[in-house]
């Protein structure tokens, strides 16, 4: 019976492979496998939930396959099902239909309409698997699947601009959620000892345990949780990212940012709730993210003059009192509250077109001048601060630039001149040493000495910030960040012994990510004479294939899910010890940027404004 | 004043041209196409669109690879390209050019003049100014200039843009600026544009460059200021401001930006500049590249033109002028919206003994109209004229419904948390209802609802004194006859009327979509035309008018009726006015002719399916029909008709020129008959709108044809609706102006051919008679050609002579069964140019109509 829990995501993944084999003009039988899955899917979803609460409506789990196994790390492949899952799989399978057959007419004979099916199937395959899951790694399995299709629906226009750097902008505050879910799954694994599994975690007395005789620790996990739900979920003071999405087809905002996606967070909540549900300082700080989201989201949002970032707004404002509602533990409201937002905001997002003839109409009979504005009881001085307030989105986006990226950008720069020759051989030479050291150990204990671990983290961070701002080549940049995997790899070995198995699982990924990588570059390099990244090249125009690949390179290179390097790289953050704090942080550093340097070379490379002029290209403002 | 700069910048000159180049679009409710680059229509077409490309960076020709895709399928005919290679390049240089255009590589790539010199900021301080200041910058135009979006609105706005800007930074705790410097100078009432662009440009011999650059940075957000400086009425809910004003805030801003970003370390930018000072406006030179886009282009158009003039020459040679007119079934008037076209063909195909005709869609009566119950006016009659009279509805019973789901209670905090509760679980029926079962409601915009059909209208005028916001309520009998008698002689009906006559205007339903007004009637200001097809039928029915008319030389004959009526070119639905107090021989001749229009309607809606790839053409016509209706109220769908899209040809005369041909609702077909008005003292009035209205309509399809990206919207789906004056990508994005992908996809980017029936040398003088009429066809934005009504000859203009044309021999298909058009048409591929072009079909004589008249 509980195998059945595998239909989650089977249905998603044989659509998405399916619909990867047809043409780009064969709309209906593309659309016909995702309305086709997704039908069938929602009617499971439906079915399964009737006949589970005949049942009795308990919680099962399925154990479906160990993926990777040693001593003290079971990375399994788990699924579970309870109330949470059900209420979230039913709306997902609902909104993900009605999605798929409004975009069939929709998305007629746009030129990414294949490319399209293929995100959304992907995200599907995505969004199931986080809620089927039985375990954190199935979980951040499908977060991360999640999180990189976002990437690539809010980039859908490629050859703009604004879609691009916007999508690079969303991916990094994704990246500061990643980093907090891995740490929280991290700390997790080293507090409990074990792998947790969601159908454990409702009332063993081993998570009262852990968290009580631990609980500095306990408050620590909590707090990464919950960064990771706020960003997920656009709360403050991450709220930004979310307007900024919306530059995909409106039916891909509507059911990411109006309803799925940016729900995740509070499933994530619900998910963990045993874990934090004792601790006070979560639910407060839940409650004062929740609270100040709701109240500033609706200031901000009441202020919007254009539809879609008006309803980004508003979803963020009701959000944040659901999160209210998970941490005073009403659950059931939570759900009903997370439900009806949803198919709110994605009705509302797939109709804001509707609003302008609505409107005007609704202007031309009931306009009145004197009509009493918001807050107009307040004082001048406080209303105008406060509406000023609400345009500027309360500094949000500009902060999170001016004070959280740029100086680790001026730091990056700050070190360019690591890149001359003496620097380099130094890291060659420093390379070499540490395979060696690892390989034949020539010094008895030398791994005890945390430093030489330490030194090699923070090449390998440097190494990677210096990729992330090269603005020369992206070939070097490329080098770099390969440069950069070896060390950071080197820097957790020289801790551990690791079986070789686990090594070549880890390098047979970023090798394998690497070499493809530099083939496409160079022969893009060879093709355009000119690789720098210092502006957007829009080269996917003339070479898709090679844009493709890389892409699938880059995502390899950054441990996407389905690459080996994912699980080499779990295993090896697994193993990582709790008192090496240092190395968690410039290990979550380097993890952070990591990413947003491998993709932002696939962005400057291949999207963006085709600098060949010679066909339609948009504004660079448009 | 003293003028304090030397004579090298002149602000209020700079200003003057940047407008005179920004794109001159409306706000979108009030959508008027017009020709995209009407500022360089002084100048011959090519040599405009090419100077606009180097200026500006648009593409405004295919690409060389699709002219010559094009002419290997044959839809550029090699014998036009060799007639067009001698006529531009001589025959002596017919070989080496025929290389040039067949084989020659060229570099294709534009590179834009705007822009050069303000990009010296990233080169030179590596700071992308637009980032930081773009954003925000539209954030606050559209949160100040929103109609209606936002829940809280911008405080105060009286004043002008940057006085409120001033008032609200004054008495405020926080500031736009981030540093001390810009808010200072914001609060300096002597600041002025000279005074910015000294501290942040330097030398005045950049500052014009400069502005342009500026400006055109972001061409949708300046474009729309521009057109609300110079119309303010423009807006329901005014907002005054200016151009400068928004020019002075955002040197500001830029200022802001680089004292914060860069503080003391950067010099005003001509210091560092490399190039010198560039006249953004000079001509620019005309490539050998060029010229073979000209002929490229030329070709394109003339293979087509061709095909239609033999048909039409084949078509004429039919027509027995010794034929006696007999008095027709019924006469309908359509607009001459080339969406008409098809009905007409239609409406004659299964009543053969009626009669159709054509005219702008404002049917000569220009006015505003009062909504019962609103609050605000609509213009309805063509954008430049400016009505004087108002038209009352009253006596309605208001039933408007709402729809709860745009509430802006679900945008706040304590209502939201209610309302989305309540409405989340409503939304998910209204998902599943109008994905399965789409029907008409009040979030979409229905054409009919514009007037109440049941309501009454102020007409007649009652007194001079009369008068609503400034305009005098109704007309007089005096001006309605005017009216009549214009319109009646423009379109040649003035005898052998029938017992009745339709006066049918069109509008358009559609769902979710922002730029419905473009489908609208153009001769209405992009509203359905409904009330002027009412108002003129009730003049045309006043007896003391048709006394008027009678005294004047119009004898209507008493038995004659006008009853008006509307057709939603979207869903294919009709609707008549005034119809339910007919005598009894009315009623029954009413509906017979009701079953006619139904039937041509059930047709009409076969013809439009065979492009919409959600209709299976071939199944019963009833359920096309029912598709049809479905599509207009589908939110899913962004095509629910596919408007003006492959307009070229506007044909004035008489129906006999064109009865029988199928010209695939590529005509705007305006009846004009030479032989009630030998001296073309009436055709001057019915050519002027042509050039302005059809030529503008073309060429706004051309040009966001050929560069949908710069010069159109792009695709429509990923477009956010902003403060209700228009439509940007996403939240950062500029105020795209120009027409969606859907809306284009389908139109070949040829220029209008405008074919009258008149002599020649009348045809000529009467487009001579007015310089901004003649314009257009001097500078060839528009083709003309003459048809001689005795000699039934050609002739085309060129360098201000009409010419004789030969027609190559056309091999001309004719057809019985007008379905097997349909069902067999072909269906595009993609809509690139090379797969799009072959939706479009040749020209057919359709046979079992020949006969009827």
């Amino acid at each position: 019976m509980q195998i059945i829990l595998i239909t989650f995501f089977i249905l998603p993944l044989l659509g998405f492979l399916l619909s990867l084999v047809f043409k780009n003009h064969q709309e209906k039988l593309i659309a016909g496998v995702a309305i086709g899955a997704s039908g069938i899917h929602m009617l499971f979803t439906i079915g399964l939930f009737a006949y589970w609460l005949l049942q009795g409506h308990h919680p099962f789990e399925y154990h479906l396959l160990t993926i990777y196994k040693s001593e003290d790390f079971n990375f399994g492949f788990d699924l579970f099902y309870d109330k949470l899952t059900a209420v979230y799989s039913i709306v997902a399978s609902i909104l993900i239909f009605i999605v798929a057959i409004f975009s069939k007419t929709y998305m007629h004979r746009e030129s990414g309409f294949k490319r399209f099916y293929n995100h959304f199937l992907l995200f599907y395959i995505g969004i199931n698997l986080l809620i089927i899951a039985g375990n954190f790694e199935t979980f951040f399995l499908g977060w991360e699947i999640v999180g990189i299709t976002s990437f690539l629906l809010i980039s859908f226009y490629r050859d703009r601009y604004l879609p691009v750097r916007n999508s690079m902008k969303v991916l990094s505050f994704y990246r500061l959620g990643d980093v907090a879910l891995v740490g929280a799954i991290w700390f997790c694994h080293h507090l409990f000892n074990t792998n947790i599994l969601f159908h454990d975690l409702g009332d063993t007395p081993l998570l009262y345990d852990a968290t009580h005789h631990h609980p500095i620790q306990g408050i620590l996990i909590s707090l990464l949780f919950i960064q990771a739900a706020a960003v997920k979920s656009a709360q403050l003071p991450f709220s930004s990212w979310l307007p900024r999405a919306m530059e995909g087809p409106t039916v891909s905002s509507a059911i990411f940012y109006g309803s799925l996606s940016v729900h995740v967070g509070v499933f994530l909540l619900m998910r963990t709730y045993p874990i934090w549900a004792n601790i006070a300082i979560a639910k407060i700080v839940i409650i004062a993210i929740g609270a100040l989201t709701a109240i500033i989201g609706s200031f901000i949002g009441s202020v919007q003059p254009t539809a879609k970032t008006q309803i980004a707004y508003s979803s963020i404002t009701q959000i944040g009192l659901i999160f209210i509602e998970v941490a005073l533990g009403w659950h059931l409201l939570a759900l009903t509250h997370f439900a009806a937002n949803a198919f709110l905001r994605t009705y509302q997002l797939l109709v804001s077109p509707s609003i302008m003839s609505y409107l005007i109409h609704e202007q031309f009979f009931k306009y009145d001048a004197n009509k009493k504005q918001l807050f107009s009881f307040l004082p001048k001085k406080m209303y105008n601060t406060l509406y000023m307030l609400s345009i500027k989105e309360f500094n949000l986006d500009f902060s999170w630039h001016q004070y959280i990226w740029l100086p680790f950008k001026k730091l990056g720069r700050s070190i360019h001149f690591l890149r001359s020759k003496v620097a380099e051989i130094t890291f060659i030479i420093l390379m070499l040493l540490g395979l060696i050291f690892y390989v034949i150990h020539p010094i008895e204990g030398f791994h005890k000495y945390a430093f030489v671990s330490w030194i090699y983290a923070s090449i390998a961070f440097m190494l990677i910030l210096i990729a992330w701002t090269e603005r020369v080549s992206a070939i070097r940049a490329w080098i770099y960040i390969a440069t950069s995997q070896v060390f950071f790899m080197l820097s957790i070995v020289q801790q551990h012994t690791f079986e070789n198995s686990q090594i070549l699982l880890y390098l047979s990924g970023t090798l394998g990510a690497f070499i493809g990588g530099l083939w496409c570059l160079q022969k893009v390099k060879t093709q355009e004479n000119n690789v720098s990244l210092n502006e957007f090249h829009g080269h996917i125009y003339e070479h898709p294939k090679y844009g493709l690949f890389f892409l699938i390179c880059a995502l390899t290179m950054i441990g996407f899910p389905i690459s080996p390097t994912f699980i080499g790289l779990d295993i090896m953050f697994s193993d990582i010890e709790l008192h090496h704090r240092f190395l968690l942080i410039i290990s979550s550093l380097t993890f952070v940027v990591l990413e947003l340097a491998v993709l932002r070379i696939y962005a400057r490379i291949f999207l963006g404004q085709h600098t060949k002029t010679y066909h339609e290209v948009a504004f660079r403002s448009s | 004043m003293e003028n304090k700069h030397h004579d090298g910048f002149n602000l209020d000159h700079t200003l003057h041209e940047i407008k005179h180049y920004l794109p001159s679009q409306m706000t979108l409710k009030d959508f008027i196409h017009h020709n995209t680059l009407h500022a360089f229509q002084h100048q011959k077409f090519y040599d405009g669109i090419f100077r606009a490309s180097k200026i500006f960076g648009y593409k405004v020709t295919l690409q060389l690879q699709d002219y010559r895709e094009l002419f290997k399928l044959k839809r550029i005919k090699e014998g036009v390209i060799d007639r067009i290679i001698e006529e531009r390049k001589g025959s002596a240089n017919l070989v080496e050019w025929t290389k040039n255009v067949l084989l020659k590589e060229y570099d294709e790539n534009i590179k834009p003049r705007v822009g050069l010199f303000r990009s010296d900021w990233k080169r030179v301080y590596k700071i992308d100014l637009d980032t930081f200041v773009h954003p925000l910058l539209y954030r606050i135009l559209g949160a100040y200039l929103d109609q209606g979006i936002s829940v809280w609105n911008f405080p105060t706005g009286k004043d002008g843009f940057l006085d409120t800007m001033r008032a609200m930074e004054k008495e405020s705790s926080v500031s736009f600026f981030r540093t001390k410097t810009a808010q200072q100078l914001l609060q300096d009432t002597s600041l002025t544009v000279e005074k910015l662009l000294t501290k942040i440009v330097g030398n005045d011999s950049y500052f014009e460059q400069y502005l342009f650059d500026m400006c055109f940075s972001h061409r949708g957000w300046s474009g729309m200021v521009a057109v609300l400086d110079d119309n303010p009425n423009g807006l329901l809910i005014k907002k005054p401001i200016s151009l400068k004003d928004v020019i002075i805030f955002e040197l500001l801003m830029e200022l802001d930006m680089l004292n914060l970003e860069l503080g003391n370390t950067w010099q005003s930018l001509a210091l560092t500049a490399i190039d010198k000072p560039v006249d953004i406006l000079a001509e620019t030179d005309i490539t050998e590249l060029d010229e073979v886009f000209k002929i490229w282009q030329d070709a394109f158009e003339w293979s087509y033109y061709d095909d239609v003039i033999s048909g039409i020459s084949k078509n004429i040679s039919r027509i027995n002028p010794n034929a006696k007119p007999t008095k027709p079934i019924f006469k309908a008037i359509f607009c001459i919206d080339e969406r008409e076209c098809s009905i007409r063909r239609h409406i004659e195909y299964v009543q053969p003994n009626c009669e159709t005709l054509g005219a702008p869609g404002f049917f000569g009566v220009e006015f505003y109209f009062k909504q019962f119950g609103a609050k605000f006016i609509d213009k309805l009659c063509p954008a430049p004229v400016t009505p004087k009279y108002l038209i009352k509805e009253y006596d309605v019973i208001p039933h408007r419904h709402a729809d709860i789901i745009f509430s802006p209670s679900t945008h706040t905090l304590a209502k939201g948390f209610v309302s989305t509760l309540g409405l989340g679980f409503l939304s998910l029926g209204k998902l599943f209802q109008t994905t399965f079962s789409p029907k008409m409601s009040a979030s979409i915009s229905d054409a009919f609802s514009h007037m109440d059909k049941h309501g009454k209208l102020t007409v007649e005028n009652k007194s001079i004194d009369d008068r609503e916001d400034g305009l005098q309520v109704g007309f007089t009998i005096e001006e309605m006859t005017t009216r009549v008698e214009t319109f009646l002689r423009g379109i040649g009906l003035i005898k052998n009327y029938s017992d009745i006559v339709y006066v049918v205007s069109h509008g358009s339903s559609s769902a979710n979509n922002p730029h419905h007004g473009a489908h609208d009637c153009g001769a209405c200001s992009g509203r359905p035309g409904c009330v002027n097809a009412r108002v003129f039928a009730i003049m045309a029915n006043h007896p003391k008018v048709r006394a008027a008319l009678k005294a004047n030389g119009i004898d209507i004959p008493s038995s004659t009726i006008f009853i008006a009526a509307m057709h939603d070119t979207a869903s294919d639905l009709i609707g008549f006015y005034d119809d339910e107090k007919l005598s009894e021989s009315h009623q029954k001749l009413h509906n017979d002719s009701k079953q006619n229009f139904e039937d041509a309607l059930d047709l009409n809606a076969k013809e439009r399916s065979r492009r919409f790839a959600s209709i299976d053409t071939n199944q019963d016509i009833k359920k096309i029909r029912k598709a049809i209706e479905d599509r207009s109220v589908s939110l899913f769908e962004p095509r629910p008709e596919l408007g003006h899209g492959t307009n070229t040809l506007a044909i004035i005369g008489r129906r006999d020129v064109t009865r029988g041909l199928y010209l695939d609702r590529r005509g705007f077909l305006n009846s004009y008959d030479y032989t009630t008005d030998l001296e073309g003292e009436y055709l001057a009035k019915v050519m002027a709108p042509i050039g302005v209205v059809c030529g503008g309509i073309n060429l706004e399809y051309y040009f966001s044809r050929v560069d949908n990206l710069k010069l159109g919207c792009g695709t429509k789906l990923p477009h956010n609706v902003v403060g209700l004056v228009g439509v940007t990508n996403s939240s950062d994005g500029d105020l795209r102006a120009g027409l969606p992908w859907q809306m284009i996809e389908p139109h070949d980017p040829v220029r209008l051919l405008v074919i009258v029936e008149h002599f020649p040398e009348v045809v000529l003088k009467v487009i001579k008679s007015n310089d901004a009429m003649y314009e257009w066809y001097k500078n060839e934005w528009v083709h003309i050609v003459a048809l001689h009504p005795e000699t039934k000859d050609f002739f085309y203009l060129r360098h201000e002579h009409f010419i004789h044309y030969h027609a190559e021999a056309m091999d001309f298909k004719a057809v019985e069964n007008v379905h097997h058009i349909f069902e067999e048409a072909p269906e595009m591929m993609t809509n690139h140019i090379t797969h799009a072009t072959f939706e479009n079909l040749p020209i057919y004589q359709i046979e079992n109509n020949i006969e009827c008249k």
